[in-house]
């Protein structure tokens, strides 16, 4: 036997794992020459499995796993045992109450049947069935029955659909209880069930017929393996196991809806309700003034068809104006049906002192178990209504009054024909003349020629402040002042005027230049390279001139040079 | 002589002097300013004691001297129409809702005295088209519109001259919406001006009247209007035989023909008939 490894399991896992010893297989049918997987499963420590006792099979083990739970806020412990059995005859063969030593103590498991050889008659010797009941067969109409269908499986499946679910003749709801799968053993074998329960509640008399249901769904394909010390159900997980699809049916189900007895001379008449029913009066106050305000409550508990409820009679004496409330509900779906209470509020306001008595709310129902008409009631009250303390502040209270119907509407016609009065305002007399066609054009183009009047002026201030609009300036400036200047000043108005040209052209603005940098700057601002020499060479004379010791005078000298210069700044300023 | 003639010369001058300074008749010295507010007053009582005639002369009178106002049209318009002119009342009405385009009272009675006129308006589609795409030229007054126009074109510029003077982008969305606006004013009040005088709207004034195919009554009828019908005058002529003036006057797209002048009061003018021009 080898030893188990230590394993913590899920919840999935047996139900059955409970106290005492369990032994279980995973199919009841095999054929001769195939195997079955025998579990046995005990709680506590120090376990012995004694298969000696096993006859009609070869016994193999293949170890054993422990798993821990935790029970109630304690650690429970239990051992599986794994076997192979392989069968060494055809027929109905039998493994035996196998003896389980646990703590010195020796239990038994349940025999178990195993058909070798032949084709499986009972569902449990099937891998997967599905069953589908109700609660009654015979309910009466409007009592509320619940239909469940269960799945069982021994083997792995996976993606189960349901094709067909159809109630005809029934109110149904889905009831949302524990969907948690449970382990059941069926002949030995054990299946886990997955259910899914629905409330019905019958419409009409008669026959009807819930039609099988038919589940879509995959089963895993056995494949033999040695068992891994409880790892078996991880592996034998769809994803690492073929599948072959397939079909359950469940059988149909005949369900005879009784028709409910007339329910003729009932006071106060059949509510409609069916099932069990018990119903209660409670109020806040029986002692109050005039104008004080306590509420009443009446309230229906009971299993049944309790969401059709109606609000009982709860008109008080005319000494009290009653505003009624909204129902509230307290009602819950569970696997039996519908089950809870409705409560009926409304407020009562006395008007007039005195002691006046609260009728009792009565219910007429159907009691399905009873199979009869019972009327239940509350108890009556008896309210005394004193006066309110100040007679002249009494609060008058008015009930609503009911909102008159809405007015038809009809267009309004005219029912006499006639003007206007005058207008008599000495404001008649005010001139109201338009602006005289003359006058809107000049006012409409008044703002367009200011307009222009500003893009002029900006314009041109930006043209003064441009570089070389002034140093332009400049040089025509120096040189006119160059006709008139003194012997003395004249070369340096007339180096003011050749440097100022080469600036402008230059796009800069500067005081003065070698006539080295004057040819560059001439040269890169686009200037022939024989028009900047002569530029710069010009520059070089007026220099000369202009720092020679004794200049000269000659008045056709300084005609010539002016010329040149003049030539030489309206080329550059071209 | 000398001194007679130096004196008369005094004389002369003294009195061409004094008679260049008349001098008031006794009474207070705006006697005439209260001149049109006691016509006005006169007529309005006239009108209460249901003397309308008297009511329609004063009133007139009133608008003859010159003042142009919507109420003082409107109040012609009503006294028109107690005295049984029809068409005149629609003509005065009309004329005074292009001075209070959304009077409610002036447009209530306006709808009154044209559910009086006989003849059934025909081509409504046209113009009820016209109206909701360029509601603005029907819902404001003509001077209005100028004001608009004057206004947005003084913001547009204004906001130019502000960006150009701070030489930031001188066109943005906002001056876009003003741009255009200050357009549709312009041109509104351009269409104002010069297609009234292209094609003006009239009232027919008689009772009834034959518009004819020609400029003299032996031409052909081609149909009958009757009186407060509203016409488009499209043409102005005057017979060379008789001298008289016509217009040619379209009621619907296919009703369109010779009426004497003397038949339509033009909606533009101020005048008892007016004219084109």
């Amino acid at each position: 036997m080898r030893t188990g490894c230590f394993l913590i399991l899920f919840l999935w896992l047996p139900a059955a794992v409970s106290a005492g010893v369990t032994a279980h297989v995973d199919r009841t049918f095999v054929e001769l020459g195939d195997s079955v997987r025998l579990t046995v499963t005990a709680d506590g420590d120090g376990q012995e499995v004694d298969t000696g006792s096993i006859r009609d099979f070869r016994v193999i083990s293949r170890g054993s796993a422990s798993n821990i739970r935790i029970e109630n806020g304690r650690m429970q412990k239990s051992v599986s045992h794994h076997y192979t059995l392989i069968p060494l005859k055809r027929g109905n063969l039998t493994i035996p109450p196998l003896p389980v030593s646990v703590n010195g103590e020796v239990q038994k498991t349940a025999p178990i049947s195993i058909s070798v050889g032949k084709t499986p008659e009972k569902p449990a010797e099937k891998d997967v069935f599905a069953k589908a009941t109700v609660t009654d067969e015979a309910p009466y109409v409007g009592e509320q029955i619940v239909f469940t269908l269960r799945l069982y499986h021994a083997v792995q499946v996976s993606r189960p659909q349901i094709r067909r679910l159809h109630f005809p003749g029934f109110r149904t709801e889905e009831i949302e209880g524990n969907r948690r799968p449970e382990i059941e053993t069926i002949h030995g074998r054990r299946f886990r069930v997955v259910s899914a329960s629905f409330l019905l509640i019958p419409e009409a008399a008669g026959p009807h017929t819930i039609d099988p249901v038919v589940i879509d769904l995959e089963i895993a394909e056995r494949e033999n393996r040695t068992p891994t010390f409880g790892l078996d159900t991880f592996f034998d997980d769809p994803f690492f196991t073929r599948g072959k699809r397939t079909s359950v049916s469940t059988a149909p189900i005949s369900v005879t809806v009784k028709p409910l007895p007339p329910p003729e001379g009932w006071k106060p008449p059949f509510s409609g309700l069916v099932g069990d029913f018990s119903i209660r009066s409670e109020i806040e106050k029986t002692t109050m003034k005039v104008g004080d305000s306590v509420t009443r409550q009446v309230i229906v508990t009971g299993r049944g068809n309790i969401r059709d409820a109606p609000a009982p009679n709860m008109t008080p004496p005319d000494a009290f104006k009653i505003y009624e409330d909204s129902p509230e509900d307290t009602i819950r779906l569970d696997e039996t049906g519908y089950a809870g209470e409705r409560a009926f509020r409304a407020a009562l306001v006395p008007v007039t002192p005195g002691s006046y008595e609260l009728p009792p709310a009565t219910l007429t129902y159907f009691d399905t178990a009873a199979e009869r008409y019972k009327r239940v009631s509350t108890r009556p009250f008896t309210i005394r209504v004193l006066p309110a303390e100040d007679e002249e502040n009494r609060l008058t209270v008015f009930a609503p009054e009911k909102e008159p119907p809405p007015a038809q509407k009809n267009k309004v016609p005219f029912t006499g024909k006639d003007i206007l009065p005058l207008k008599e305002d000495i404001g008649a007399l005010t001139d109201q003349r338009p602006l005289s066609f003359p006058l809107f054009l000049s006012l409409l183009l008044a703002p367009a020629a200011l307009y222009g009047v500003v893009s002029i002026l900006v314009y041109r201030r930006r043209k003064d402040v441009d570089p070389a609009t002034r140093m332009a300036k400049r040089s025509r400036a120096a040189l006119r002042a160059a006709f008139s200047a003194p012997p003395d000043a004249f070369p340096t108005t007339l180096y003011r005027a050749l440097v100022s040209a080469v600036f402008a052209r230059s796009k800069t603005i500067g005081e003065s230049l070698t006539y080295r940098e004057a040819k560059l700057r001439l040269i890169q601002s686009g200037i022939d390279e024989e028009t900047a020499e002569t530029a710069a060479n010009l520059l070089e004379r007026i220099e000369a001139w202009k720092y020679a010791a004794t200049p000269p005078a000659s008045e056709a000298e300084r005609k010539h040079l002016r010329t040149e210069v003049k030539r030489m700044v309206e080329r550059l300023l071209r | 002589m000398k001194r007679v003639g130096m004196e008369g010369l005094l004389f002369l001058i003294l009195f061409s002097r004094a008679s260049l300074f008349p001098v008031y008749a006794a009474g207070p010295a705006d006697s005439a300013a209260l001149e049109p507010t006691r016509m006005f007053l006169s007529a309005v009582t006239a009108y209460r004691n249901n003397d309308f005639r008297t009511a329609v002369k004063r009133f007139s009178a009133l608008v003859k001297s010159g003042i142009q106002n919507g109420r003082l049209y409107y109040n012609l318009g009503c006294a028109h129409l107690k005295n049984g002119d029809l068409g005149r009342a629609v003509l005065w009405f009309e004329r005074a809702k292009r001075l209070l385009p959304n009077d409610p009272e002036l447009i209530f009675n306006l709808k009154y005295a044209r559910s009086l006129t006989r003849d059934q308006r025909e081509d409504g589609g046209a113009s009820s088209v016209r109206r909701i795409l360029f509601f603005w030229k029907y819902h404001l007054s003509p001077k209005t519109i100028r004001l608009a126009a004057v206004f947005f074109s003084a913001v547009y510029f204004l906001l130019l001259g502000f960006r150009r003077i701070t030489n930031r982008r001188l066109h943005n969305a906002l001056s876009h919406f003003i741009l255009v606006f200050a357009l549709l004013f312009s041109a509104t009040a351009f269409i104002n001006h010069y297609g009234a005088a292209f094609a003006g709207e009239g009232v027919i004034l008689p009772e009834s009247i034959s518009v004819r195919s020609g400029l003299d009554d032996k031409t052909t009828e081609l149909f009958v209007l009757h009186a407060g019908t509203k016409v488009t005058v499209q043409k102005e002529t005057v017979s060379r035989e008789t001298g008289r003036r016509f217009y040619r006057v379209m009621f619907s797209r296919d009703k369109i023909g010779w009426i004497s002048a003397a038949a339509v009061g033009i909606i533009r003018g101020t005048g008892d008939v007016g004219s084109l021009n």
